[in-house]
């Protein structure tokens, strides 16, 4: 089966969160736990004019992610039990339950912030693009949830066809480091030129 | 801020670890200098040796603390030589089981020739800095620049330096009543103390300047960076103090003075760890 990916459309996406909603009330997770982050990203700022007006260059953008189930992936290279793994059948990086033992290493290589550790169930828990509803010909539930049909998953070279091979908008890192298997569109507000003085305004919340 | 709390029990495992270590490293270093020890000292420094031990299964415990499911630990077995947490995990775990078998050979009388018990208390420190260099070299991610470099190993190498000297030099004090630490070993223990003290603050205020220089969308830097300066400036304050102590007093009154220096040290390295913990920016999110 060919490697699977996600798509994520920035230019829709209003980061109303359904995504992690939806996917925090499917895989009942605790409070602190979730499997999909949606990073607001903000930046700019509005100055006085000499005529008493105000100018802008502020901007405002989300960014919704999961986990990359990347090519090169950080999380797998280092993990001490094997727990976090590359199934060879999808390419989707998962987590062997049975062999993890909490170290958080994995939440610590994962330049996407993506693994978390579960202390409740004694584990890393990271998306696993629901793979058991993928068996079922199903869609990750985030995918369905959209409202804004801003997300889309499949065999990443169908995505690439699709909708390009942009992987990369602030904040997110250069993807030479760990060849994610995601696309994405950017929206106007992230190809400013002022971008990378913008800052991620919901840290507490992913 | 969190970063630091999340990863008290790590922070303790490191402060622990280096300090029993380094111990052990200054003793190898008295037993290779002093061959002359009378029996009498050897006898106690042997049961005193206990001490050091004790940091290091209480550092293995805190360790485990931090482990979200313990029991399966084992599993490591599957990553020898590929996972640094491996690496770290077993080096530890093999100087451990070192450490143990000396104390116990030695408790039993079979180390009472000088040369069997400097190749051992030798092997047992070599084990010791390896453990050491990859407690550091753990932390090298490419996704935290600055863990991704070469100043959290010299950090613990500067913890094992300063506190195992001086814990070392408090166990040793107390076991050599007639020559407490003096001439060649006990300068010895004062250069290592200087060293280390040195070591230690220098890394740690290389690794806070990287992290009061780093870039992040996720992290307010320069509130971050405000958190971590009273840290700072303790962590120099009391590595000097610890320093000091190794200079002061003769006998018993030395004995207090290195033992006051232990406890001055162990919170020096604790906080300067929680320093290192602090600095855990992220390259991208
Ligand atoms: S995004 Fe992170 S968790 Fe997912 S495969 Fe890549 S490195 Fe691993
Ligand atoms: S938390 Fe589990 S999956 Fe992550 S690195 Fe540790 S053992 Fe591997």
């Amino acid at each position: 089966m060919a490697q699977y990916g996600f798509f994520y459309d920035n230019t829709r996406c209003t980061g109303c969160k359904t995504c992690v909603m939806a996917c925090k009330d499917y895989y009942d997770s605790p409070l602190p736990i979730a499997r999909r982050k949606v990073y607001d990203v903000e930046g700019g700022e509005w100055r006085g004019e000499a005529e008493g007006g105000y100018e802008t260059d502020s901007f405002l953008y989300h960014l919704s992610l999961g986990c990359q189930h990347c090519d090169k992936p950080a999380c797998v290279d280092v993990c001490p039990t094997t727990a976090m793994h590359k199934d060879p059948k999808d390419g989707i990086v998962k987590v062997d339950v049975n062999k993890c033992m909490g170290c958080g290493y994995c939440v610590m290589a994962c330049p996407y912030n993506s693994p978390q550790i579960d202390r409740e169930h004694g584990h890393a828990v990271k998306c696993e693009a629901c793979w058991e509803r993928l068996d079922e010909g199903k869609t990750p539930v985030c995918v369905s949830a959209c409202p804004l049909r801003a997300l889309d998953s499949g065999p990443i070279d169908e995505l690439k066809r699709k909708y390009g091979d942009v992987r990369q908008i602030y904040p997110m890192v250069d993807p030479s480091m760990t060849e994610p298997n995601f696309v994405i569109k950017p929206s106007p507000a992230s190809e400013l030129p002022i971008v990378e003085t913008g800052y991620v305004s919901n840290p507490e919340e992913v | 801020m969190d970063a630091v709390i999340k990863e008290l029990p790590l922070a303790l495992f490191t402060t622990l670890a280096s300090v029993g270590i380094g111990a052990f490293v200054t003793m190898f270093v008295a037993i290779y200098v002093n061959k002359s020890m009378e029996a009498s000292g050897v006898k106690q420094l042997d049961k005193l040796t206990a001490v050091p031990l004790a940091f290091c299964v209480l550092a293995l415990i805190c360790a485990f603390f931090h482990l979200a499911s313990p029991m399966h630990a084992v599993n490591i077995v599957n990553t020898i030589g590929t996972s640094p947490m491996t690496n770290e995990i077993v080096a530890f775990c093999v100087f451990l089981v070192l450490a143990i078998v000396y104390w116990i050979v030695a408790l039993t009388g079979g180390l009472s020739k000088h040369g069997p018990r400097v190749v051992f208390s030798g092997i047992v420190a070599l084990a010791g800095l390896i453990s050491c260099i990859m407690m550091g070299l753990a932390y090298a991610l490419p996704a935290i620049p600055i863990w991704n470099s070469p100043w959290g190993t010299v950090q613990v190498l500067g913890a094992m330096l300063l506190g195992g000297t001086l814990l070392g030099g408090t166990i040793l004090n107390m076991s050599v009543k007639e020559t407490p630490l003096e001439g060649e070993a006990d300068g010895r223990i004062r250069l290592l103390a200087m060293l280390g003290a040195l070591v230690l603050v220098v890394g740690t205020a290389v690794l806070f300047g990287m992290g009061a220089g780093a870039k992040s969308a996720m992290i307010n830097v320069a509130a971050n960076t405000g958190t971590l300066i009273v840290p700072l400036i303790l962590t120099i304050a009391f590595s000097i103090v610890a320093a000091i102590t190794a200079f002061l007093g003769r006998g018993a009154k030395r004995t207090a003075w290195l033992a006051c220096g232990t406890i001055v040290a162990l919170i020096a390295i604790f906080l300067a760890r929680g320093i290192f913990y602090g600095v855990q920016i992220g390259i991208g999110l």
